[in-house]
């Protein structure tokens, strides 16, 4: 390992650290200020909450690793829960209503996938345009109705396995497999190689389509699964729901340290930015905030996330000499942005 | 993107009734003015390659803030000064974040969008400001030879904005900027203040945008332009503004605008329910920008053989 890469792993590792500081940070903070804050039930409802946000982020972290972006994450989870709660499915068993909401996952994230490879437009803007063509197709199936799910749909969001709950579970699966899908195999060596570098993935044979498209549609099987899980909570599908929620997403993943320029990135890092995200919004409501103050402060977070990895670029950039990254002032790293928006 | 246009609209008036009637293409223009307006801003950005996603926030928080004044000191020119200066400030902002810092405009406009729209939805409390004076609401409704006086007023802005691209230093700039970041830094453009420009420019019309819609809609609440912002970059990209930067014009983006206007005219005479506007709007945004993609990745190819 030549000593340059030593030091940006060694940085990266320091860099990930202080969000689990930061959540114990918060967590204690919020014990002090409010009394009930400190339940097994409220640390329990925490996790519970943060579970669909976690399985939903794990998938947006690949396709952000990609140096993309999947902005329709909020209208894929309508249309999933839509599908879920149609009149086509009524009275099927609920494994297969879960199979064919997993696979129409799949299917959205591939519409997400296919667009981006096959014809270059920034993934910013076929999200943005099929984030209204999910959305659409939600509305007429559910007439733009609530619906109540049938109770055995709801399982999947309540019922709980050696006391913990499903989401948690379920959560805790899709972190671990997401995980060792990134560190230990072939495909996730492969994502890294197409988000630092495009081209040079491209010149090395790589099947660059295939895993970009890989990536949305495991963004879109794991939002299906966030859906579920949501809806089983719920126990209802209403028109509003997911609405917002490519920003919570992105958030999560940003301030888990992944890089919006790609490449670089990492799954217990979205976990912990998921967490840090409900625990806080868990606060604002312990406060007695209005609602809208958790979207100034998911975008403040936001912000600030993305600076601070900004910043922790340029430091790298000095730290490791002009030799392998040029400072960030230079032409570099002012390129980097126009290239993906 | 002229021949698509010309297409929906044969398309749209042999299959409804009334497409074509005089009246309906003045209520077609006067729909699509503030999406039009708007529109113009966001060419600048997009332009330059960038991306502004806080449109419609900044609509929706200048309309709140210039329906506030006027329903509060009772003055209509007090309240649309206010409107823009909202409007430009927050574009400012945005700029000067975009500009100065290594992070991608995305990022930035989203964080903005949310940010823009939870303060204005919490300073307004989630309420509708109305009434606004008859006078205001006129605005959007009557004028000479029975067209809106907001619908010359787009048309006036969008003359003088075309000319603001294609003849003046700044318009060099941003089409230069767009085109090849690199050549214009050795061509001595400031990048930076190119780039804060743009954004200004895109919230001061999000400003104006705001107005007009308030006065569309006879008050203003916090969440009425969040809606528009597909059909805003929509509007863009299908008059086939480039969005790798430095190839457009703001005529394409009129016709874009236009071809929005229609198609939703036309979905409505036909009966379509939102949500199925909405999907096809959605498909059609996604086929206009892969044209554009497609031409730019066969070209290339072509220029090396």
């Amino acid at each position: 390992m030549k000593p340059a890469t030593r030091v940006r792993d060694a940085l990266l590792a320091g860099a990930r650290q202080p969000l689990l500081l930061v959540l114990l940070v918060l967590l204690l903070a919020l014990s002090v200020s409010y009394g009930d804050f400190a339940s097994t039930a409220n640390f329990r409802n925490i996790a519970v909450q943060a579970s669909p946000l976690t399985i939903a982020a794990v998938g947006a972290t690949y396709v952000i690793i990609t140096a993309g972006i999947d902005l329709s994450v909020g209208s894929m989870l309508f249309l999933a829960a839509a599908i879920e709660s149609s009149h086509a499915l009524a009275g099927v068993p609920a494994g297969l209503v879960f199979l064919t909401v997993t696979a129409a996952g799949v299917g959205m994230g591939l519409v997400n996938g296919i667009a981006v490879t096959a014809t270059r437009v920034p993934a910013l803007v076929v999200t943005l345009a099929t984030l209204q063509v999910f959305r659409g197709a939600g509305g007429h199936i559910t007439g733009q109705q609530n619906i109540t799910l049938a109770a055995n749909l709801r399982g999947i969001g309540t019922a709980a396995a050696l006391g913990v709950p499903a989401p948690v579970w379920l959560a805790a699966g899709a972190a671990v497999g997401g995980g060792l899908l990134f560190s230990r195999t072939v495909f996730g060596r492969y994502l890294q190689a197409v988000g630092s570098h495009r081209d040079a993935a491209v010149h090395a044979g790589l099947p660059v389509r295939r895993v970009t498209a890989g990536a949305y549609a495991l963004a879109g099987l794991l939002t299906a699964l966030a859906s579920l899980t949501q809806t089983g909570r719920l126990g209802a599908v209403q028109p509003s729901i997911g609405q917002g929620y490519e920003l919570t997403v992105v958030t999560a993943v940003v301030l888990g340290g992944t890089s919006l320029f790609g490449g670089r990135g990492s799954i217990t890092g979205t976990v912990l930015g998921a967490l840090v995200l409900t625990t806080a919004q868990t606060g604002l409501v312990f406060s007695g905030a209005s609602p809208y103050v958790f979207d100034i402060v998911r975008g403040a977070v936001l912000l600030v996330a993305v600076l601070a990895a900004a910043m922790r670029w340029r430091d790298l950039a000095r730290a490791v000499g002009p030799t392998v990254l040029r400072p960030a002032r230079s032409r570099s790293s002012r390129r980097k942005p126009a290239k993906k928006w | 993107m002229l021949p698509a246009l010309v297409v929906l609209i044969v398309v749209l008036s042999v299959t409804t009734d009334g497409l074509l009637t005089s009246s309906n293409i003045v209520n077609v223009l006067s729909q699509s003015t503030v999406v039009a307006i708007a529109a113009i801003g966001a060419t600048f950005v997009i332009l330059t390659g960038g991306i502004d996603l806080s449109i419609g926030s900044v609509i929706g928080a200048s309309g709140v803030a210039g329906a506030w004044l006027i329903t509060s000191v009772h003055s209509v020119a007090a309240g649309i000064v206010f409107a823009l200066l909202v409007g430009a400030g927050i574009g400012v902002a945005v700029g000067l974040l975009v500009a100065k810092l290594p992070v991608v405009p995305f990022a930035v406009t989203l964080a903005g969008l949310y940010v823009v729209s939870g303060g204005s939805t919490l300073l307004s409390h989630g309420r509708t400001i109305a009434p606004v004076p008859a006078g205001f609401i006129n605005f959007s409704i009557d004028g000479p030879g029975g067209v809106p006086y907001a619908v010359w007023m787009t048309l006036g802005l969008y003359v003088i904005a075309q000319i603001a691209l294609t003849r003046t230093a700044w318009g060099r700039r941003v089409l230069l900027l767009g085109a090849k970041e690199e050549v214009a830094r050795i061509n001595g453009v400031s990048i930076g203040r190119v780039k804060t420009s743009v954004y200004a420019v895109a919230g001061l019309f999000s400003g104006l945008a705001g107005v007009v819609l308030t006065s569309e809609l006879a008050g203003a609440g916090a969440s009425m332009g969040s809606p528009l912002l597909l059909n805003v970059v929509g509007g863009v990209v299908l008059g086939g503004t480039s969005l790798f930067g430095g190839r457009g014009s703001l005529l394409r983006t009129a016709i874009g605008v236009l071809f929005l206007g229609f198609l939703s005219n036309g979905m409505s005479l036909l009966g379509l329910a939102s949500y199925d506007q909405q999907m096809v709007t959605g498909a059609l945004i996604l086929l206009a920008a892969s044209a554009d993609g497609l031409v730019r990745w066969v070209r290339p190819r072509t220029a090396t053989a």
